[in-house]
């Protein structure tokens, strides 16, 4: 069949004359986004090759389809008749079926390779595996037998072909610390030096010439351990110290002239750069500086220079601390311009939170240690828009390695936006390349563009009936998506004013049960503002939605606390007044502490003492308090008030309850109640889990819940 | 003389007899009417499974229960919550009896206690419903009214 086309084409090709050969787009050039098109998109035969070499007789490479966007990164080379083009990743193609593309179709989505680890279960194995940066092909590149030495191990060469990596060999006796190179198609390992200690952190220089590494080394006269920067010329196999603190983590800039990399002096962090030529160092940035608890107060590890050269990423911790402390602070990625100024937080730690540790073990001893979730291990994309990062919660490390955990890698855009997972593993490193690339074709698809990414509200039904999803008391958003309600949550806005030192999300959700209308989840897990002060972001959140999808109603679905949020705003207790309060059509509350928790109403302060653990405004939900809420009329502006509660616990004189909040408790008269067997949530008291685990339903998860509410929906969007 | 005490005894018993069923007459009555119980006459066997709970025995907490409610609550379950109810609340170290009971039209009888737990800063009232099983009043459910 391919014969066939090569011959259609060619003769095509002979029956035109040599000036209209030339009738492609002039503006077709090294450095610009190509798409294929003319071809019969409804004959899977007809299809563009591309080749290995600018020839009709060299080897296929992919086959392309009418709408396949491509990089132009080499060429023209005119042979057989023909002009190609080389497409960068793909091969060679002759440039009949080639036009420049439309801004609007250039691929979005993170385009290259990421390098990243993953360990083996019950396993010392090391995979060292790699992916596409849009989450598509991963494969394993090698298997190692035992876990990589310290932390941050390896780093890609400028061209992308070979990675270097730390390595403990030897024995315990008789340690043999070294630096190797691995080839990534031949898997041929080399050993280019030995260090002065186990090492870490290596970085390869843009130039290629050089790899920076630090290694902990034991000063005998201080009797401590201190981590030294080094310098190793690959010419001369030469290795120079750079440094004489106690410093780690270097990276080089852009321009190979320079070193980035932190202290790990006292309780605070400083990043600073080291003239390598000049041989002159200069503190950059320090978070005793602009002490920042939002961002970054206390050590900073692996920072992480932007090919660009532009910013510098690092992992910043929440609070002082020295940094032998870092794992039990909360870490974030943030960044800085390349000369210090404009701290930004690039990434919270909320967004990576894949499960709620418990801290029950000694400091570096269990494996199910908890630590606060963190953030770490940053990289940037070849072009400085993107960062992946690694998001690790219940883990367990130490200076030299040996990690559990949970390691899952994220991407995200460098101004913040367009969150991402894209899989679990840990160290990822972005390949480095000279030109965007993009995935393997797969024939025969049609289009094998990568799907674009988008913070675009999409609008499935014909009304768009926007949905906002309020978590509970020690929540977060992601409650909705763990729960199966939505997927795919992107973060749309962060409220920074509402809230002291707080931030507070809104959330996007991609997928949802609700098929009709776009779904929000807020955030406000990072309050320990009072209920009345979390409220603002109630009329806040609504305010966005509105102007985005120019709905002029929303549905609200809350969960526990979340109703009492909803109606502070609703019932004009607010600080700041709002005439209207119009806004909400829908409000299905679900476990709603309406006139508060038994437990805190009771005054048990042993079980308050653990619910403020999980949520600082627990002791807030008692009748008394809410006693002003309760006394006034609901408001009428609200077409359909439901709502449901769980009574799947039963305790003496109490009778049955959802663990939390008393029948009672979750009532209001004159709203429609259902009531059937689930539980508050899985944040009960430990105590309390022990004792109806493992039937307890929560009620986010019952089937029930999702049924109730959706039927309600039905009826209203109908 | 032995005789005339004697057949006044029988009178007094005789009036007693018919006082009673004048009495039952009137509490049927007054069932119907959501009106009180004669306490005097009817609080002791409601009491007596109350307290039952607040031993936080299981056995005896069991033997308080109706059927209807251990079998809602779950046998294993039970056991279970009892236990953790007594590291969270701490002993029963009150219970008042703070109305009459009532009769509902189901037959089942409806009083209202004050409880103190010892770990609780505040007591709770809790409404407590009983329904007669083979001849013996229990526990037909417990519903915290405040606060």
């Amino acid at each position: 069949m391919l014969r066939m086309l090569l011959v259609v084409l060619f003769a095509s090709f002979l029956a035109l004359s040599r000036e209209e050969i030339t009738f492609s787009d002039p503006t077709v050039a090294v450095g610009t986004w190509v798409e294929v098109f003319g071809l019969d998109q409804n004959n899977l035969s007809d299809y563009l090759n591309v080749q290995e070499t600018p020839s009709l007789s060299g080897k296929e490479n992919h086959h392309l389809y009418n709408d396949y966007v491509a990089y132009i990164d080499e060429g023209p080379v005119e042979t057989e008749g023909y002009r190609w083009w080389h497409l960068a990743n793909l091969g060679w193609a002759v440039d009949n079926w080639l036009r420049v593309t439309y801004e609007e179709k250039i691929p979005k989505e993170p385009q290259g390779r990421i390098l990243f680890t993953q360990y083996g279960e019950n396993s010392y194995y090391t995979f060292l595996n790699i992916i596409n940066a849009d989450g598509t092909n991963k494969e394993n590149l090698m298997v190692f037998p035992n876990q990589f030495c310290g932390l941050d191990p390896y780093t890609w060469s400028p061209d992308g072909k070979e990675i270097a990596f730390v390595d403990c060999g030897g024995t315990e006796d008789n340690p043999n610390y070294q630096i190797n190179k691995l080839n990534i198609e031949t898997k041929e390992i080399v050993t280019l030096a030995s260090t002065p200690g186990p090492s870490s952190g290596p970085s390869w220089s843009p130039d290629g010439n050089s790899i920076a590494f630090y290694s902990e080394i034991y000063l005998a006269t201080e009797e401590k351990i201190e981590s030294i920067i080094y310098v190793l010329d690959l010419k001369t196999s030469g290795i120079i110290q750079v440094t004489d603190i106690d410093s780690s983590d270097p990276d080089w800039s852009p321009d190979s002239k320079s070193l980035v990399f932190n202290s790990g002096i006292g309780t605070s962090g400083d990043l600073f750069v080291a003239n390598i030529e000049e041989r002159n160092t200069n503190k950059i940035f320090s978070s005793e500086v602009t002490f920042d608890p939002l961002c970054c107060a206390g050590p900073i590890v692996q920072p992480s220079w932007s090919p660009v050269g532009d910013k510098i990423a690092f992992t910043c911790a929440d609070t002082r601390s020295t940094i032998l402390y870092l794992e039990e602070h909360k870490l974030r990625i943030c960044t800085i311009n390349a000369d210090g100024s404009e701290i930004n937080k690039l990434t919270s730690e909320q967004e990576n939170f894949r499960s709620l540790p418990y801290c029950t073990g000694e400091y570096y001893s269990e494996p199910t240690q908890c630590y606060q979730p963190h953030n770490r291990f940053s990289d940037w994309s070849p072009d400085g828009k993107q960062v992946v990062f690694n998001g690790i919660t219940e883990f367990t490390a130490n200076r030299r390695g040996d990690l559990n955990g949970n390691f899952d890698i994220f991407i995200i855009n460098s101004d913040g936006t367009n969150f991402r997972p894209l899989t679990e593993g840990i160290y990822p490193k972005w390949q480095p390349t000279t030109v965007m690339q993009v995935p393997t074709v797969t024939p025969p698809t049609p289009t094998a563009i990568p799907p674009t990414p988008t913070q675009e509200i999409r609008f499935v039904g014909k009304e768009p009936t926007p949905i906002l999803l309020v978590h509970g008391c020690g929540g977060s958003a992601y409650d909705w998506e763990e729960t199966g309600w939505v997927s795919g949550l992107s973060l749309i806005e962060t409220y920074t004013d509402l809230l002291p030192f707080t931030e507070i999300y809104l959330y996007q959700a991609e997928v949802s049960i609700f098929a009709d209308s776009a779904v929000f989840s807020l955030d406000y897990s990072n309050s320990g503002a009072s209920l009345e002060e979390t409220a603002q972001i109630i009329p806040r959140s609504l305010d966005s939605i509105k102007s985005v999808t120019a709905a002029e109603k929303v549905i609200i679905i809350s969960h526990s606390m979340g109703a009492i949020l909803t109606r502070y705003y609703l019932e004009d207790f607010l600080e700041e007044k709002y005439s209207e309060r119009s806004d909400i059509s829908v409000f299905l509350m679900l476990a709603p502490p309406n006139n508060g928790s038994f437990w805190v109403n009771m005054g048990l302060e042993k079980v308050i003492d653990l619910l403020k653990l999980q949520c600082p405004q627990a002791g807030s939900l008692n009748s008394e308090d809410l006693e002003p809420l309760n006394s006034k009329e609901l408001s009428t502006s609200v077409s359909t008030y439901r709502i449901a509660a769980g009574n799947q616990c039963w305790f003496i004189f109490i009778g049955f309850n959802d663990c939390v909040v008393t029948t009672k408790d979750a009532k209001i008269d004159g709203i429609p109640f259902t009531q059937y067997s689930a539980v508050h949530s899985d944040l009960l008291p430990l105590a309390l889990e022990q004792a109806v685990f493992p039937e307890l339903t929560p009620i986010l998860e019952h089937e029930q819940t999702k049924k109730i509410v959706l039927q309600i929906y039905e009826e209203v969007v109908k | 003389m032995r005789n005339k005490i004697l057949i006044s005894l029988l009178i007094v018993a005789a009036f007693a007899v018919g006082l009673s069923v004048v009495l039952l007459g009137s509490k049927t009555i007054q069932t119907q009417n959501q009106q009180t119980v004669q306490p005097e006459t009817t609080e002791e066997p409601f009491k007596k499974p109350i307290e039952g709970l607040t031993s936080l025995d299981p056995i005896a907490v069991e033997g308080s229960l109706s059927k209807t409610l251990i079998e809602k609550i779950g046998e294993e379950r039970l056991n279970q919550n009892l236990k953790i109810q007594k590291d969270i609340f701490g002993e029963v170290t009150e219970l008042t009896f703070i109305n009459e009971p009532t009769e509902n039209p189901d037959g089942t009888v409806t009083v209202e206690v004050a409880v103190k737990f010892e770990k609780a800063e505040r007591p709770i009232i809790s409404q407590v419903i009983l329904i007669k099983e083979e001849w013996v009043w229990k526990i037909l459910s417990t519903d915290l009214l405040s606060p």
